[in-house]
Parts: C-alpha cells; sequence; structure tokens
C-alpha cells in the first residue's frame, strides 16, 4: 500500500509512503492519480506514455514536496492527466528536476475533485520502513 | 472548565470565551448549545479558533459560528476581523472556493401544485445545470476578454447576458460586486479554470434544491418577504468553482514563500498572511475580490437556468411561475467593513470562512427593502431534513462583527459516512422522506447523507440563543441534485 486515506471530518486526508524520498514523491502523484479518477495503476500503465518534465525550486523540503503536488493536482483537475510514473533527473533538499509520465483519454475521467493541497498538519517523517508525508487536502 | 491549558468561560446564551494566553492577542469566542460542546471539542476545531487569535491586527475576538468543525488553517464557521492599518489578510481564512454562497428564491407555487411532480422537476435541473465533478459548459466557453469583464462585474455581467433579471442585484450580498476586483492579479492558470465553468454547481456539498415552506416562526418578517406557508423555494449553492481555488492557491503560496519577511510568527503555514496594506496583500484582495465576482455571476447564471428550467417542466409562464430572488449570501469571503470597536467606528477587514454576514437594521450595505428588517440568512441544512431562513440582528453587530453559522457543519469524515452508509440506504431514507435526490456520482449522495451533518435544528437554536439572527421560517427539501 502506497498511500491511505486516514479520517478528517470535512476534507481529505492522506498518507503516503515510499522507501526513500523520490519514491515517496513518485508514490504521492501515482496515488493522487488513482484518487482522483478512481483508477488500478495496471489500467493506465499500458496505455500511452506521455511526458510532462516539471521543475521546482523551493526553500526547504516540504516546500519542495508541496510544489510538486501543487503541479501534479493541476494537471490532473485541468488536463486530466492520469500519472503512473516519476522519474528523477535531479532531487536535492531544494531542487526537484523529474520526468512524470501519464496517459490521458478515457480511463482518466475525474471522479473526485481534490481541489487544492493545503500545509495544515503537514508532516513528512523518516521512520524505519522509509519515508511517509501526511498532507490535507481540500475538497 | 478547561481544554487542555486553556480556559474556557460562559459568556452569555450560547456563548463561550476561551481565555487569551501564550500568543493569543485576542481572546477566542465560539457559539454553541452545551449540548454541542462535547462534539466540538472532540474534533480540535477549538485549536483553530486558538491559532487565528495569534494573527496581527486581529480586533476583540477569534470567533466561530455554531456550525463549527474542523478545518485547515481557520476552522470552518471561523470568522476574525483584522484593522486595516495594523493586520493582515489572509487567503486561508477565505478558503479555495472564494465566495461559495447561497441563494434562497421564492415562487408562486404551492405544494399541492407540484408534490407529484418533483422528479420532473429535478430531471429538468439536472439537464440544465452541469454537476459533479469538473463540470463545465453551462453556457458556452468565455473568451478572456468577457471573462475579464465576469471579473469585474459580477451579477451585472449575467444579467446583461440574459440571465436574470435587474432586480436580482437588489437581492444580492454586496450587490453582486466587489468594486475592488481587478482581474490582472489573477493568474493565467486562474483565468484559463474559469473559462468554461460559468454556470455549473460543481461537486460536493453544492446544491440545487427544491423545498416548501414548512413553517413560520414570524409571521410578519415572512409576509413582508412575500413568503408564507407551504410555497415552493428554490435554493442554490455554489462558488468560484475551478477559477476561485488557483487563486487561493497561488496567494497562499507566494504568502508562504515570503512569510519570513513579516515580524509576526505562525503557529500554522495554513494561516499565511500579508498585511492588508502591503503590496501582496493588495494584490490578494484585488484577486478574491475578482473571483468573488466570478461566483455571483456563476450563481446568477445558474437561477436563470433553474427558472428556465422550472417553466419549462411545468409548461407554465414567468408570471405564473413568480420566481424571485430573496436574498443571496456568500459564506467564503474577506470583505472592508466598519464596525464599533471599544466604542470607535473602525474599518476592518472581516474574513467569513463557513460563516454568513448576519447584518442587523440600518446596516448601510443593505439595499433599501431589508434596511428595516435587518438581512435575511440563509442557513442550509443537510439535505435530508430543514433548511432556515433567518433575519440578521443588532446583537449579531456586537457579538460576532454582524455574522451567523452558513449551514448544519459536518461531524463525519466521508470515508467514515462511506463505512456506514451505502448509496441504496441514503436513497431509500430519503424517498421515505419524499425526497427526490440526484446525484452526478452515487457516492456523493452517501458522502452527504443526512447523517455526516450537526442536526441543523440544534445549530440554529444556538445561533438564535446568542442572538446573532432570529428565525423567519424552515423549510423541508422535495428535490435536490447535489455536486
Amino acid at each position: 500500500m502506497n498511500y491511505q486515506i486516514l479520517d478528517h471530518t470535512a476534507d481529505l486526508q492522506v498518507q503516503f509512503f515510499g522507501k526513500n524520498k523520490k519514491e515517496l514523491i513518485k508514490n504521492s502523484a501515482i496515488a493522487l492519480s488513482q484518487i482522483a479518477y478512481e483508477i488500478d495503476l495496471h489500467e493506465v500503465e499500458n496505455g500511452n506514455c506521455y511526458v510532462l518534465n516539471i521543475t521546482i525550486k523551493e526553500s526547504d523540503f516540504s516546500e519542495l514536496y508541496v510544489g510538486f503536488l501543487r503541479e501534479i493536482l493541476f494537471k490532473i483537475n485541468t488536463s486530466e492527466f492520469c500519472f503512473f510514473n516519476v522519474e528523477f533527473k535531479k532531487l536535492t533538499q531544494t531542487t526537484l528536476k523529474a520526468r512524470c509520465i501519464y496517459d490521458r483519454g478515457e480511463v482518466c475521467k475525474l471522479k473526485n475533485e481534490i481541489k487544492a493541497v493545503t500545509y495544515h498538519d503537514l508532516s513528512i517523517k523518516k521512520n524505519r520502513e522509509g519515508w511517509s508525508a501526511k498532507v490535507i487536502f481540500d475538497i | 472548565m478547561k481544554y487542555g491549558k486553556y480556559i474556557i468561560e460562559n459568556d452569555g446564551p450560547a456563548t463561550w470565551k476561551i481565555l487569551a494566553r501564550d500568543n493569543m492577542r485576542v481572546p477566542a469566542r465560539f457559539f454553541a448549545l452545551k449540548s454541542m460542546l462535547s462534539q466540538i471539542y472532540r474534533d480540535n476545531a477549538i485549536k483553530q479558533i486558538i491559532n487565528v487569535a495569534t494573527l496581527p491586527g486581529i480586533q476583540k475576538y477569534s470567533l466561530a459560528m455554531p456550525d463549527i468543525h474542523y478545518g485547515y488553517g481557520f476552522p470552518i464557521g471561523g470568522v476574525a476581523a483584522f484593522d486595516v492599518e495594523e493586520g493582515v489578510i489572509s487567503p486561508g481564512g477565505v478558503g479555495y472556493d472564494i465566495n461559495c454562497g447561497v441563494r434562497f428564491c421564492r415562487t408562486n407555487l404551492q405544494y399541492n401544485e407540484v408534490k407529484t411532480r418533483i422528479k420532473d422537476i429535478i430531471t429538468g435541473f439536472q439537464q440544465s445545470v452541469p454537476s459533479g465533478v469538473g463540470s463545465h459548459n453551462a453556457i458556452r466557453k468565455l473568451n478572456k476578454q468577457e471573462l475579464d469583464k465576469v471579473l469585474h462585474q459580477g451579477s451585472e455581467w449575467a444579467i446583461n447576458n440574459g440571465f436574470g433579471d435587474a432586480a436580482d442585484i437588489q437581492a444580492t450580498e454586496n450587490y453582486g460586486k466587489m468594486e475592488q476586483a481587478n482581474p490582472a492579479k489573477l493568474s493565467n492558470r486562474a483565468k484559463e479554470r474559469g473559462l468554461n465553468q460559468l454556470g455549473s454547481l460543481g461537486s460536493g456539498n453544492h446544491f440545487l434544491e427544491i423545498g416548501v415552506i414548512d413553517k413560520i416562526f414570524n409571521k410578519k418578517a415572512a409576509s413582508d418577504l412575500n413568503l408564507e406557508e407551504n410555497q415552493i423555494v428554490v435554493m442554490i449553492h455554489s462558488g468560484s468553482r475551478g477559477l476561485g481555488y488557483q487563486v487561493c492557491d497561488d496567494y497562499l503560496h507566494r504568502m508562504v514563500k515570503i512569510q519570513k519577511n513579516y515580524d509576526f510568527e505562525l503557529v500554522d503555514k495554513q494561516l499565511s498572511s500579508a498585511p492588508f496594506k502591503s503590496n501582496i496583500g493588495s494584490d490578494y484582495f484585488q484577486a478574491m475580490s475578482a473571483a468573488a465576482n466570478y461566483a455571483w455571476a456563476n450563481r446568477q447564471v445558474i437561477m436563470s437556468l433553474a427558472n428556465r428550467s422550472l417553466e419549462k417542466t411545468l409548461s407554465i409562464s414567468p408570471k405564473q411561475l413568480g420566481f424571485e430572488l430573496i436574498y443571496d449570501v456568500c459564506h467564503n469571503i474577506a470583505k472592508l467593513e466598519e464596525h464599533d470597536v471599544d466604542g470607535k467606528t473602525v474599518k476592518l477587514c472581516l474574513h467569513r470562512k463557513g460563516a454568513t454576514r448576519s447584518f442587523g437594521p440600518k446596516r448601510e450595505e443593505l439595499p433599501q427593502k431589508y434596511r428595516r428588517s435587518g438581512q435575511p440568512v440563509i442557513i442550509p441544512g443537510d439535505m435530508g431534513t430543514h433548511s432556515y431562513l433567518l433575519l440578521g440582528t443588532k446583537k449579531a453587530m456586537k457579538q460576532s462583527f454582524g455574522s451567523c453559522c452558513h449551514g448544519a457543519g459536518r461531524v463525519m469524515s466521508r470515508s467514515a459516512a462511506r463505512r456506514r452508509f451505502n448509496f441504496n440506504q441514503v436513497k431509500n431514507e430519503l424517498q421515505n422522506k419524499g425526497i427526490v435526490s440526484y446525484s452526478a456520482k452515487q457516492k456523493t449522495l452517501v458522502e452527504e447523507a443526512p447523517d455526516t451533518y450537526k442536526d441543523v435544528n440544534q445549530v440554529v437554536m444556538a445561533a438564535t440563543t446568542a442572538g446573532l439572527a432570529k428565525k423567519v421560517l424552515r423549510t423541508r427539501p422535495l428535490g435536490v441534485l447535489k455536486g
């Protein structure tokens, strides 16, 4: 399980997981696509591959992570991109350069509206299993 | 009583005060019946009112209305007033759905005339008003010049383009337009999102509902509003759609980036703010105002589409239908208002996030027809119970900067709702109450099940007990189109 939906009275709180930071970021993009389109990954993996290059520079890793999620959500909401892989060209605490692989078309129809990423109670942690991030989204 | 290290005192009927301590600049105040307290304490919303009390320039109290529940940054139901000279403006204090709001419309129809046609009416609504995730294309796609006009003119644009009547302007908060709107302060992304969504409901808790007035509490006030028992009414709940979300997201992110330049510490990044008089504070206010205008135009178009749909479904003339907007209130917004602070009239930037303006009599902002009575305050309940129409009071001006609750307030998360209920169960429960429901997605109906909300009757009782508004009438839903 790369993500888990947690209880939140009014909005959507999700915990994302990854063995390392790269995987955390990649799994977050895939999980947001899965939640937004209510889709299984294998439904798009064998489809078309399009590439979105994303470059983000921020002052720290949590800002970088939020910045990445904002870009992914924007494309999900406005262009119905369904992300199923992320390849990193560069990842530091403050810079992310990545090729985000997506499909689009009939299988990628928005089913759940995730309006925005919020900063409230945002936590990104390293533990024995790897990395996890808890994020509240406005829905 | 205590909430962690904070002391909470009773401060009048259905009124509670959290004493200021640590970095709180003012006390906090919230409105609730005693029986509602345990539920409010459970979901941590109290901590969010306390957090808001730490922001610079906040006046008198950090407030929360009786429908308070846990949000992000501000609680839902949060109200805060900031001095425009020394205070801040906070995108998170308005929320993503800028100028989300509710309309209440009357018709000449009586319950007996339409009780067998509710399904047809909801089908007509569903065919006329796009609803659900990413809904769009209610009207032709706007070009960029037209969108700028919408952002400048608000409701007026819709009326000039054949959606509604000039009289609707008099029945809309702020006359359906914020003068401070400046489309140049919106990003291309925000504008792009606004081009094809005008006239659409959106998803989640947004709705288009037909109901019947089932109880009158104040005959004179109801009669003055041209409303009576058994009369059919229509309510609309929607906002500024993707354009508004993008404005909030853009400016919140920009403010987070420059927060270190300001000499105040934030307890929550989602409360990132800028001085109202700063360049970015001013830019946000102008962009937010433009998004608010988009929302008013959106509700105006939706209302007009619903009006036409009713005429068509029932094959009656506009005169027979007698469709008329009673009032349009916004519940996610920041506005400049003058209020009394320590005996002086002060210009404030009022933030209402999940809270409705509830101005009492004699306020200049109100149209002539409501200046004697106070403004109509619309409190929709969940889709299975009641909604209320109230009037603003003089006491609300003192107690809550002229604010009241905006709905029932959620008590259960959407995922918990899905675990507890299923589609057929909710649909049947509504059917047993004689309510026709349509939702673009089955899941939405489950997530919006009546039991996921507080009891609106209790919430309204708390508001009226605290003197934030007075009851005029209650409606019962007959049919609802959910987002």
